[in-house]
């Protein structure tokens, strides 16, 4: 097995075995934790480390170990099998997009052995106390922007390969579910980390080049009053950080739905019941998933308008999460259910979710989220979300699709102690945290509240927490036990005939659940040697080559990823432009049309950048006689464009107005910035647009690259 | 028999003939009530307890502004793909 390989299933199994090692780190950290809150008074433990500790642990978990399981393994290795595709639609960048996903993770763990440590400022990584943290941070930013791009190369690849290489006659409504939870998973991670690099671009700036994008204006530290320009505002960062952490709540739940929608199925020996409502349900939680964010942000008086509506987005949001537990449940109903691993898991995952979704209710309200906040009542819930919820699901998974990947079956008595260990265990950590939460203890304390009086008295719980979670890890060695011991052959499994043939076979029906009746149209002997086959490439409607056009979905693969890519930045430059809605708006002065920048050379990049748009759009027209020497003229232009924008530049560093002389300059920088290397990208797709296909693409990149610039030019030359 | 039929309504089953039909009207009513409940009095009801509705300033007004484009764009993202899907449905349904 080669290790840079582009063959979906080894980047899904490096993927796998990747972010199970991250998983074990997270889980070493939070075990430090506990410790240091149930016997504070015996630990050596600095505060600043504990910091660190909760911070990574949250980091790690989210960013480095669940979301790349859940997509990134069980995504790669399954999806192209599931829909009977060659491979993913790009290999290529499915490789880059695991090992930018790995240089990040090492960035980020690296930072601990930085001066300073790692990141203390809680995985949100809220201002100002992330600007003044010590290097840590900065690592945690390049490695969180890093990710990002890992990320949409990940989200871009699963979009295309599900729309555009799915086997003929496998239509959108014949998937798998699972399948279904990958596509709108795909899509939450595609628009809503776009914002959060915006952010990490702006905190960087904050970090690196003294602007005050977060800080606001008399900010006193320590006694003493910063030497900063000021007039920025913090609660920028929370919204463009919970623009992406809500719908990333989604992004580790839906693949959890398909991955025991999956092995419900298979256990009951019947097909998901209710698969259409599943399916809608799904879609709706995707679109709506962009408009709750701001329930993290109540405490921050947004005012009752914005409260409203947050408050009514976030109760809506609810229903399809219930319709598809609901039928997972409802499935399970006439179902002769076969109690193995994956079906024990998947089964806890239910009432496990259910109880982290009820008890987030209440946190979607302000009147009773406030006194809420903070509090370890918000880490119980987001916990049974995600530990014995997400978590267990995945392990379901892990279970139920081993013998697809290695022939053999995980020990079975092992992974009954695996599962009860983790239910037990995971409940006696989690559930105290209602009480404490409830009862107002907040959850950033050092010594777990002990010099309060009104915290007293929760050291039995802490206790219990404590010795809880080293069972939790000891449990788990179990698993890994299991894992490598199974994968190793060192003793004997069940046959793998019997796994591999009903659960996973490409003969056939892909997954058992999707509904039977989807398929009666087909004759069986045509699924098994046609429709599904996994060898080359039998029908003229699946695309052969990136540029061929798919009939049902109108567009070629590549035409498809550019959209994406577009939708991306689009989102990139939307939470940009919501900055500066965010900094003029509430501004106490803004500097005068005309006082700061040169109009006239505004003007001149304007019409550059619309010849470069025009030049560039005659080289993509279909039979265009030069379409080189449009091209060329093009990069000619853009080239100006830049020297223009360098000379802005300069004009404002002569005058001393650097970045971080007002947010208005720091606003400008950024933005132009950004753009510049926008065009400088540009002008190095041009060289690579050698055939007519790739020409239409880099025109629209270009149309792209000019609209964002008007834009610019309107909010900081002429408004 | 009977979780059947209800729970066929709930998922898109086969809707049994007498089910709900009686109950459409008052349905209506509630959905109606509820709607008007929202966008007159929401603002009392659900009033911000930080701030107790006295909130008006520079910052919330920025806010305000970084919201609402925030919201636009993701809108118009949001619908191109939903034009993408409509007409890819439409495609799909055809063939």
């Amino acid at each position: 097995m080669r290790i840079f390989s582009t063959d979906h299933k080894v980047v899904g199994l490096q993927y796998a075995i990747t972010s199970l090692v991250f998983l074990l780190l997270g889980f070493l950290l939070i075990l430090l934790v506990r410790w240091q809150l149930a016997w504070p008074e015996t630990s050596e433990m600095l505060p600043e480390f504990y910091n660190q500790l909760g911070a990574m642990h949250g980091t790690i978990m989210v960013f480095l170990a669940v979301v790349p399981l859940a997509v990134g393994g069980f995504g790669n290795y399954l999806v192209p099998l599931m829909i009977g595709a060659p491979d993913m639609a790009f290999p290529r960048l499915n490789m880059w997009s695991y090992w930018l996903y790995l240089c990040a993770g090492i960035v980020m763990l690296a930072s601990f052995f930085l001066p300073g440590g790692a990141a203390s400022s809680g995985w949100t990584a809220y201002p100002p106390l992330s600007v003044f943290a010590t290097s840590g941070q900065t690592a945690w930013l390049s490695g969180m922007f890093v990710l990002i791009v890992s990320s949409l190369f990940g989200s871009i690849n699963l979009i295309v390969t599900i729309l555009q290489l799915r086997a003929p006659g496998l239509t959108m409504m014949k998937l798998p579910f699972f399948i279904w939870s990958q596509l709108v998973t795909s899509f939450l991670l595609l628009l809503a980390f776009p914002p959060l690099q915006a952010a990490a671009v702006l905190q960087l700036m904050d970090r690196l080049a003294g602007t005050s994008f977060f800080l606001p204006s008399g900010l006193v530290v320590s006694g003493q009053a910063l030497t900063v320009s000021g007039g920025g505002s913090p609660i920028l960062w929370q919204h463009l950080f919970w623009f992406l952490a809500h719908p990333e709540v989604y992004v580790l739940v839906l693949p959890a739905f398909g991955i025991v929608g999956e092995v419900i199925a298979a256990s009951t020996s019947k097909p998901l019941w209710g698969y259409r409502a599943r399916v809608y349900a799904v879609l709706f939680m995707g679109f709506m998933s962009f408009l709750v964010w701001a329930h993290h942000m109540f405490l921050t008086g947004m005012g009752s308008t914005m409260s409203t509506f947050f408050q009514v987005t976030t109760m809506i949001i609810s229903i399809p999460s219930v319709v598809i537990l609901s039928s997972l449940l409802l499935s399970l109903h006439g179902g002769s259910i076969k109690f193995t691993v994956p079906a024990m898991f998947a089964l806890a995952f239910l009432p496990m979710f259910g109880i982290g979704g009820l008890t987030g209710l209440p946190l979607g309200l302000a009147a009773s989220d406030i006194p809420l906040h903070d509090t370890y009542y918000v880490i119980g819930h987001f916990h049974y979300l995600v530990a014995p919820g997400t978590l267990f699901a995945l392990f379901a998974g892990i279970y139920h699709w081993f013998p697809t990947v290695t022939g053999r079956t995980l020990n079975e008595r092992l992974g009954r102690l695996h599962f009860w260990g983790s239910l037990v265990t995971m409940n006696l950590i989690f559930m105290p945290m209602f009480a404490q939460g409830l009862a107002g203890l907040n959850r950033r304390l050092f010594d777990g509240g002990r010099q309060y009086e009104a915290f007293k008295g929760f050291e039995f719980s802490y206790e219990l927490q404590a010795w809880a979670a080293v069972a939790l890890g000891l449990v788990q060695l179990l698993f890994i036990v299991n894992l490598t011991g199974t994968g190793l052959r060192l003793w004997k499994t069940r046959a793998p005939g019997d796994a591999k043939s009903e659960e996973f076979s490409t003969d056939g029906d892909p997954s058992p659940s999707v509904p039977r009746s989807s398929w009666k149209t087909r004759a069986p002997g045509d699924a098994k040697s046609e429709e599904f086959s996994t060898d080359g490439d039998p029908s003229p409607s699946v695309p052969r080559s990136p540029y061929q056009v798919r009939p049902d979905t109108g567009v070629s693969s590549a035409t498809m990823a550019f959209w994406l890519f577009i939708a991306s930045e689009v989102m990139l430059f939307g939470a940009l432009f919501s900055s500066y809605a965010l900094l003029r708006v509430s501004a106490t002065d803004w500097p005068a049309v005309g006082t700061m920048l040169h109009n006239v050379l505004g003007g001149l990049n304007t019409v550059l950048i619309l010849g470069v748009a025009v030049f560039a759009l005659g080289a993509g027209r279909t039979g265009s006689s030069y379409p080189r020497a449009l091209l060329t003229v093009a990069s000619v232009l853009a080239l100006l464009f830049l020297a223009v924008t360098g000379m802005e530049y300069r004009a404002a560093l002569t005058l001393g107005l650097p970045p971080a002389t007002s947010t208005f300059m720091a606003l400008f920088f950024s933005l132009t910035g950004l753009h510049a290397l926008h065009v400088i990208g540009g002008i190095v797709v041009n060289v690579w647009a050698t055939t007519s296909d790739r020409r239409k693409l880099v025109a629209r990149y270009w149309v792209f690259v000019a609209i964002i610039w008007l834009v610019m030019f309107g909010g900081l030359y002429l408004l | 028999m009977k979780l059947n039929n209800y729970v066929g309504c709930l998922f898109g089953g086969k809707r049994h003939p007498t089910s709900f039909s009686a109950k459409k009207t008052p349905d209506v009513i509630m959905v109606g009530a509820i709607v008007a409940l929202v966008v007159a009095a929401g603002e009392v009801a659900m009033a911000c307890p930080v701030c107790f509705r006295v909130e008006e300033n520079a910052t919330t007004d920025g806010v305000r502004a970084a919201v609402l484009v925030l919201i636009g764009v993701t809108t118009v993202v949001l619908g191109a793909f939903a034009k993408f899907i409509v007409g890819f449905a439409k495609r799909e349904g055809r063939d």
